[in-house]
């Protein structure tokens, strides 16, 4: 009997290399739960169905010794991962029946590794939302409890690990969508560096702000799919060559910054803050310093960010009109082939931040908005490189809230928006961000503390998060 | 936001919207950028344009490069309209 709830990576690759287990029966074990659970949390969008081939080449590397750690293991994708003549939709309407006509590079990674890709997973629609009430596809809900959000927008990637359902899967991150939902369901979720995990064959959202990004049950698991997917891609001219990111390493100091004065303002539920104060104590108990350190700009990282994603998603969304791909609504002439196309397959969500979008990239308003916001972009990334040189990392708690329930937020996007405080300057800075589960609320929630380190220092990351599993598993 | 704000909008963006749904998106929209007009009182001096810092622009050489006849066919496959391997549009002219 094979023990999926207390499976690792590194457990289960053992289990598989001593032939204590074999691929199919591990792959399996794994569905049935998936399909189980999936009838109510709806994790996955689809199963798939095309499995055979790659567990038996799985299996031979077993048998002849060639396997990686990735090999063998069941891994769920984010719907806006493109995976070769396999549906991808992206959550939305308009992408109807679309196959993806090439691999995108992590999933190539992936087939490389002989990784299982078991199914796609429910999210936002395009990818916008903190909740995975947006998508085409219906809801996720949160496996821990279900009347709750599991977060969003890669709530299907973070429920269907949650739930048991596969070992680890992939999400993007563009304002916290992989970090918050982590937080929300128990889970260690990574947002590497901008520019280190190839976004080739990545519905794009927001082009400077998105990353790929694995959730997992613990950091080690983390780190495992992390060194296997962080390659330098050519086909991404944002992918910083293997060699430069070297070039950024630091070594740890055990100094760890908070800026405290961004927890002022209230709106920080008193147990999120509370276990995060008790993390740190413990840490400063394992010779950790704790220094309070004053961000002046980060306050704006959520106003820069819902002006950024908003208008480079305006510009990446306008290649779905019905023309060449997916939904098509017949019409007259083709203005209207475009325009009702989109009426009908965009969601409201999306419908709002394409229009909002279109706002701050037009005539009149272009530099006020946008101008100014990619100059505040550049001035809170220096202002965090600068913190650098004093601290390893920066930590906060990952979210204002635990889990939120279905609809609470939906009726005001700023509200919703609001949930993405923490998460979102390190999408806007580019640096890598970890959130890693701390403990539980009374009502039994999750609460996550998230680790902001500069640009290809996840090495930082995975440090001092193991010693924070460490702490809070005694 | 006026209606007619948000149809201008949705013009310039090609999307239909109904105008129940744009007497909404006023609301939403001063919602929004009342929120995001705080980056206006942010003072971090004039600047020129746009900033694109210091990392060199990435391009590859004009090359075409020929796909798999898989890759030819699954993009043929998912073209709404299709005409002797071609996609098929309405008139532009």
């Amino acid at each position: 009997m094979i023990d999926i709830y207390t499976l690792t990576i590194q457990k289960a690759h053992d289990l598989l290399k001593n032939k204590e287990v074999k691929v199919k029966d591990l792959v399996s074990a794994y569905i049935a739960e998936a399909k189980k659970r999936n009838e109510k949390i709806n994790a996955f969008i689809e199963f798939f169905d095309d499995l055979e081939l790659s567990i038996e080449e799985a299996q031979k590397r077993f048998d002849e010794g060639s396997a990686t750690t990735l090999t063998g293991i069941p891994v769920a994708i984010k719907d806006n991962l493109l995976y070769k003549d396999h549906l991808c939709t992206a959550g939305s309407k308009i992408l109807s029946g679309y196959k993806a006509s090439y691999d995108g590079t992590v999933i190539s990674l992936l087939k490389k590794e002989g990784a299982i890709i078991i199914g796609r997973t429910n999210m936002d629609e395009f990818a916008m939302g903190s909740s995975t009430e947006t998508s085409f596809y219906g809801n996720t809900l949160n496996p821990l409890n279900e009347e709750r959000v599991p977060g969003g927008s890669s709530g299907g990637s973070a429920a269907a690990v949650s739930m048991y359902g596969s070992l680890f899967s992939l999400g993007s991150d563009t304002g916290g969508s992989i970090r918050q939902p982590a937080a929300f369901c128990n889970l260690v979720g990574l947002k590497p560096t901008y520019g280190s995990f190839s976004r080739y064959g990545v519905i794009a959202l927001g082009s400077s702000l998105d990353q790929i990004g694995p959730f997992t049950h613990t950091v080690d698991d983390s780190e495992m799919v992390f060194n296997a997917l962080s390659q330098y891609d050519q086909k991404d001219s944002t992918s910083v060559p293997n060699k430069k990111r070297d070039s950024f390493k630091k070594d740890l100091k055990k100094k760890i910054g908070v800026p405290y004065h961004f927890f002022e303002n209230g709106g920080i539920q008193e147990e999120v803050l509370q276990a995060f104060n008790k993390t740190l104590s413990e840490l400063k108990e394992e010779g950790y310093e704790i220094i309070p350190i004053t961000l002046s700009y980060i306050a704006y990282s959520l106003p820069v960010y819902y002006i950024v994603q908003p208008a480079e998603a305006s510009s990446n969304l306008a290649r779905f009109d019905g023309i060449r791909y997916g939904l098509q609504e017949k019409a007259e002439n083709l203005f209207d082939t475009y325009a009702k196309t989109k009426g009908v397959g965009f969601g409201k969500e999306v419908r709002r931040r394409i229009l909002l979008g279109t706002y701050v990239l037009s005539h009149g308003y272009y530099d006020a908005y946008y101008g100014k916001a990619l100059r505040m972009k550049e001035q809170i990334t220096k202002e965090l490189n600068s913190i650098f040189e004093s601290v390893d990392v920066i930590a906060t708690p990952t979210t204002p809230t635990t889990a939120f329930t279905f609809g609470e937020k939906s009726s005001d996007p700023v509200s919703m928006y609001l949930s993405d405080i923490f998460t979102v300057p390190a999408n806007i800075t580019g640096d890598p961000s970890i959130s890693i589960p701390i403990g539980f609320d009374k009502e039994k929630l999750p609460i996550g503390l998230q680790m902001i380190a500069p640009h290809f220092n996840e090495h930082l990351l995975f440090s001092i998060g193991r010693d924070i599993e460490k702490i809070t598993q005694e | 936001m006026e209606i007619k704000d948000v149809q201008r909008l949705a013009e310039l963006a090609r999307i239909d919207i109904p105008d129940s749904e744009a007497e909404i998106l006023t609301h939403d929209l001063d919602a929004i950028l009342g929120y995001i007009k705080q980056i206006e009182t942010a003072s971090i001096g004039q600047g020129d344009g746009l900033p694109c810092g210091d990392t060199p622009n990435t391009v590859r050489d004009d090359i075409a490069e020929k796909v798999s006849s898989s890759v030819h066919k699954s993009l043929i496959d998912n073209m709404p309209q299709v005409e002797n391997g071609f996609l098929k549009v309405k008139k532009i002219l």
